[in-house]
C-alpha cells in the first residue's frame, strides 16, 4: 500500500452563514398541528392502540401508534394532485401547510421579494407501505389499467417533495432523501448545509412515514425489533427501561422552513430557533445493527459539535433516537456516554418515541423539532415509561414529568438500517 | 481551490450492453444493439461473479445486487485499496429506486399459504403464515442497501447519503458527494446510482407519470448501475491514480409545478444550465460537447432542445450535442454517471459516435468535438420538472 496522505487539515471549510427555523408543522399520532403535539409531548401521552389499518390479530405485534381522524387539507391542492398521494405524503401536505402558514409564506402574508431560484426543498421520504388488498390488485394481474397504474405513483418518493415544491414556489430544485430511519435527519441536515455553505436561502425540509401495513410489520417481527407487549400497547414504547422489547410503530410527518438568518429577518418572519451543527456518518458495520463500540454516533454527535463550535457540555438536552429495542438503547447511550461524559448530569437525555412511536423516515425531522421546541419553552420533554431505568444505559434520563430548565443548545440524534447516523443540534434564540 | 481540483478516478458501471469502462465506450463507439427480449433488462445478471463479498447478496434486491457490481468494479477501475485515506473521510452517495414488488419476495410463499379458495389474501392468516419467512425478508425492500453494503464494501465511514429522486437520483448524489470533498470534509467520494425500472410494477409506474408515455413514445427504460469516484487532485495523484475527468461544477432546480408537469418554457432548465455554467467559471463558448438528459419524451425533449439552443445562441461555433440512452436506455436513477466518466474518450475521438448521435439535434449543434473546447455540460430532466447540469472537462491525450 502507498503512503496515506492523511490525517489532513479540513482548512478549506468556507465560512457558514447563520440557518434559522421560521415554521414547523406536524401530524403525529399525539395531534394534528406541532402545538397539540408539543401539548401530548409536555403532558406524556402515549396514544398507543392496537393496529386498525388491517386485522393484526395474527401478528406477534399488533399495536401502533396511529394518526387517528384525519383529514387531508385539500387548499393547498391541485386538482388531481390528491391521486400522487401515499398515506404519509398526505401527512406531509397538512403539515406542510402548517409550516408555510407559520412562516408567512402563504398567502397575503408571502413578500413579494422572494427569489424562488433560491427556495429549495429536501424531503426525507419513507418507503411504499402497501397493504395486501392493493399489492393483489397491483402486482399479481399482467395488465393494469391506467387508474390502476395511477395508482402505482404514489409510491414515488419524490411525488410529495415536488408538491410541496409547487405550494412553496420553489425553483431552486429538490432533494428527496432516503437512509431508513436516518432519512428526515439526512434531509434537515443536507437542508441546514445548503442554505449555510449558500447555495439557497430557504428551504422547505422535513420527513413523513407510515410502515404500519402487513408486510412491514411481519418484515420488523421476524427481524425481533417490534415490540409484543400487545397487551399493554401504552407502555410497550420504553426506551432505556431495563424490560424494554422493541419498537412500536408510529406514523406522521413533521415539515420545517430553514432559511438564513437575515433573511428571515428582513421578512419579519418568526424566528424559532437556530440550526447550529450537522453531522452525518455511516457506520459500515451490519446492515441492522450498530458497532458494538457505538463508532458511527460518536462521531456524528463530534461531527455536530464540531460544526457548531460547541463543546459536550454546552448541550442541557439531547432527543435521543432511543428505538426501545434492547441493541440501539445500550450502544447509543454508550456512545453518548462517550461523547458527553458517563451519566453526565450537564446533558439529560430522553426518547420521544415512548410517546411518538417509531415514526421511522420522520423521526429525525419530529425530534429535531422537539429540540427546537423544548429549547423555545426551556423545558424538557419527560422520560415515560421508566419502570425501571436500565443502569447499563450510562445517561442521565429527563425526570418522568416535563421539567423547566435553562439550557441553549440541544442535539437530536437518528440512527438507521443501512448504518446512516445523523446528529442536528438546535440553538435558542436570544441565548 | 479551483473547480477543476476535483477529478473523476474511477467508474464501475453495469448495464444491459456491458460491463466496465472500457466495454461501455467500446459499446457507445460501435453502438451494438441491447435491446432484445428482455428490452434493456437485467433480470438474468447474476452478480454473484462480480461482487467482492457475496454474503452481501442474500440479504439485497436484484437492483442493488446489480449495484454492488457497480461498485466492486469500481474499486478495480480506481485502482483503489481500503484504507488509504481515513474511513471517516471516505463515503458513497447513491441513488436507489424504490422496492418493486419481487422486493417482497421472501412473503411470497407466506402470502399464497395465506389464499383462500377463492383466492383471496386473509390479512389475519397472513400474520400466521409470515413468521416463517427468512429473518432477512424486510431487508431486501430497503432502498438504501447500496449504501450500507458499498459502505462495509469500500469501508466507508464519513459523511453519506441515497436520493431517491427519479433520473436526477445520481446527479444529486454526484452533486452532493463533490460539495463535500470540496469543503474538504471528504478525501474521497463515491457517486452514483441503480435501478431495475424494467421490471413491469416500475414501468407500469412510470407510465403513469408519463415517464413512459406509452409504448411508441417516450423512455426506453433501462436496467444498471454506475458509480464514479471524486477525490482532489493532488491526492489522487499522490496515490498513482489515472484521472479520467474534471468534476468543475454543477446546479440543479425544478419548476416547481407539481408532479408529473414540467413548464414547456424551460425556464428552469435554462438558469440551472446558466448556475452551473457560472459555477465552472465557463462560457458557453467554451462547451465543446453536450451530453443531452433526452428522457425520449417528445415535449419534454422539445423544451430541452430549445432551451439549449438559447443558452448556445451567441457561443459561435455550436458544441456537439450527444445522447448516451440511444444505446443505454434510460438508465433512470444510474443515469448520466457514464457520460461524466466517459468525456475524455468523447474528446480524444473528436466526433460524437453515430450510434449516440441526438435525434433531437436538428442541425443547430455539431457532431465534431472540438479539443479546443474541452468542457462538456451534462443533463438530466425529469417529466416531474427536476433538473441537473454537471460540468466537466475532459481530459485530452
Amino acid at each position: 500500500m502507498k503512503d496515506s496522505p492523511y490525517p489532513k487539515s479540513q482548512d478549506n471549510k468556507p465560512p457558514k452563514r447563520r440557518v434559522v427555523v421560521t415554521g414547523i408543522g406536524a401530524i403525529t399520532p399525539l395531534g394534528h398541528s406541532m402545538d397539540t403535539t408539543w401539548d401530548g409531548i409536555v403532558n406524556g401521552r402515549t396514544p398507543a392502540s392496537p393496529i386498525q389499518y388491517f386485522d393484526a390479530s395474527e401478528f406477534p405485534s399488533k399495536i401502533a401508534y396511529q394518526v387517528v381522524d384525519f383529514s387531508l387539507s385539500r387548499k393547498l391542492l391541485k386538482n388531481g394532485e390528491d391521486a400522487y398521494l401515499c398515506e404519509s405524503a398526505e401527512f406531509a401536505i397538512n403539515a406542510a401547510e402548517e409550516a408555510l402558514e407559520q412562516s408567512r409564506l402563504l398567502g397575503n402574508s408571502r413578500p413579494g421579494t422572494l427569489n424562488p431560484n433560491r427556495i429549495q426543498v429536501c424531503f426525507g421520504m419513507g418507503l411504499p407501505s402497501p397493504n395486501i388488498d392493493w399489492y393483489e390488485k397491483v402486482f399479481f394481474p399482467k395488465k393494469l389499467s391506467h387508474e390502476e397504474s395511477l395508482n402505482n405513483a404514489r409510491i414515488l418518493p419524490n411525488q410529495i417533495s415536488t408538491i410541496i415544491a409547487r405550494m412553496v414556489g420553489a425553483r431552486g430544485g429538490i432533494s428527496t432523501v432516503h437512509t431508513a430511519c436516518a432519512s428526515s435527519g439526512q434531509a434537515l441536515g443536507e437542508a441546514f448545509e445548503s442554505i449555510a455553505y449558500g447555495d439557497a436561502d430557504l428551504v422547505v425540509t422535513g420527513g413523513a412515514d407510515s410502515m404500519i401495513s402487513p408486510f412491514y410489520t411481519a418484515g420488523f417481527a421476524l427481524l425481533g425489533a417490534l415490540s409484543k407487549r400487545n397487551d399493554a400497547p401504552k407502555t410497550a414504547s420504553r426506551p432505556f427501561d431495563r424490560e424494554r422489547d422493541g419498537f412500536v410503530f408510529g406514523e406522521g410527518a413533521c415539515v420545517l422552513v430553514f432559511e438564513e438568518y437575515d433573511h428571515a429577518c428582513k421578512r419579519g418572519a418568526p424566528i424559532l430557533g437556530e440550526v447550529c451543527g450537522y453531522g452525518i456518518t455511516e457506520s459500515a458495520y451490519r446492515i441492522t445493527d450498530l458497532h458494538p463500540e457505538g463508532t458511527g454516533p460518536i462521531e456524528a454527535m463530534q461531527m455536530a459539535l464540531d460544526d457548531a463550535n460547541l463543546r459536550p457540555t454546552d448541550i442541557g438536552y439531547i432527543n435521543a433516537h432511543g428505538t426501545s429495542t434492547q441493541l440501539n438503547d445500550r450502544i447509543e447511550s454508550l456512545a453518548i456516554s462517550k461523547v458527553f461524559g458517563p451519566s453526565s448530569k450537564d446533558t439529560l437525555v430522553s426518547s420521544t418515541k415512548s410517546m411518538t412511536g417509531h415514526t421511522i423516515s420522520a423521526a429525525g425531522a419530529l425530534e429535531f423539532a422537539f429540540c427546537l421546541l423544548a429549547l423555545h419553552h426551556q423545558t424538557l420533554p419527560p422520560s415515560v415509561n421508566i419502570s425501571s431505568f436500565d443502569t447499563d444505559c450510562l445517561i442521565t434520563l429527563t425526570a418522568p414529568e416535563a421539567q423547566a430548565r435553562n439550557f441553549s443548545f440541544a442535539l437530536s440524534n437518528s440512527v438507521g438500517f443501512g448504518g446512516s447516523n445523523t446528529a442536528l443540534i438546535a440553538g435558542r434564540i436570544g441565548r | 481551490m479551483s473547480p477543476s481540483d476535483i477529478v473523476i478516478t474511477g467508474i464501475g458501471a453495469v448495464t444491459a450492453g456491458a460491463i466496465g469502462r472500457t466495454a461501455h465506450w467500446d459499446l457507445l463507439q460501435n453502438g451494438r444493439v441491447t435491446t432484445s427480449e428482455y428490452d434493456y433488462s437485467l433480470k438474468l445478471f447474476r452478480p454473484d461473479s462480480h461482487v467482492k463479498d457475496r454474503r452481501y447478496l442474500r440479504s439485497c434486491s436484484q437492483a442493488d445486487g446489480i449495484g454492488l457490481a457497480a461498485l466492486s468494479g469500481l474499486m478495480t477501475d480506481s485502482n483503489y485499496e481500503p484504507e488509504y485515506y481515513s474511513p471517516q473521510r471516505v463515503d458513497i452517495y447513491t441513488g436507489e429506486s424504490p422496492p418493486n414488488p419481487q422486493d417482497h419476495s421472501g412473503h411470497f410463499e407466506a402470502l399464497d399459504a395465506a389464499r383462500d379458495q377463492h383466492g383471496h389474501i386473509s390479512e389475519r392468516v397472513f400474520g400466521q403464515t409470515s413468521r416463517s419467512a427468512r429473518p432477512v425478508t424486510l431487508l431486501l425492500g430497503l432502498s438504501n442497501n447500496v449504501l450500507c453494503y458499498g459502505s462495509l464494501m469500500w469501508d466507508a465511514r464519513g459523511p453519506n447519503s441515497n436520493y431517491t429522486a427519479s433520473v436526477l437520483s445520481a446527479h444529486l448524489a454526484v452533486i452532493n458527494a463533490a460539495k463535500r470533498v470540496k469543503r474538504g470534509a471528504l478525501d474521497l467520494a463515491i457517486a452514483g446510482g441503480c435501478s431495475d425500472s424494467t421490471e413491469e410494477f416500475r414501468k407500469a409506474t412510470l407510465i403513469a407519470t408519463n415517464t413512459v408515455a406509452g409504448y411508441a413514445n417516450g423512455t426506453a427504460v433501462a436496467d444498471g448501475a454506475a458509480f464514479i469516484t471524486l477525490e482532489r487532485r493532488e491526492a489522487a495523484l499522490a496515490r498513482g491514480s489515472r484521472i479520467l475527468a474534471s468534476y468543475m461544477s454543477s446546479a440543479y432546480s425544478c419548476d416547481g409545478l407539481g408532479p408529473a408537469r414540467f413548464d414547456p418554457d424551460g425556464k428552469a432548465l435554462y438558469d440551472c444550465i446558466i448556475r452551473a455554467l457560472s459555477a465552472a467559471a465557463v462560457k458557453p463558448s467554451e462547451i465543446g460537447l453536450i451530453f443531452s438528459g433526452s428522457s425520449g419524451i417528445p415535449e419534454l425533449d422539445l423544451m430541452e432542445i430549445e432551451v439549449l439552443g438559447r443558452v448556445f445562441a451567441g457561443a459561435g461555433t455550436a458544441p456537439a450535442l450527444a445522447d448516451t440512452s440511444r444505446v443505454l436506455g434510460g438508465l433512470m436513477e444510474a443515469g448520466g454517471m457514464l457520460d461524466l466518466a466517459l468525456v475524455s474518450e468523447f474528446f480524444n475521438c473528436g466526433v460524437v459516435p453515430l450510434a449516440v448521435r441526438s435525434r433531437i439535434n436538428h442541425g443547430q449543434f455539431t457532431n465534431n468535438i472540438s479539443p479546443e473546447r474541452p468542457f462538456a455540460l451534462a443533463l438530466r430532466c425529469s417529466t416531474s420538472g427536476e433538473y441537473s447540469c454537471v460540468i466537466v472537462k475532459g481530459e485530452l491525450n
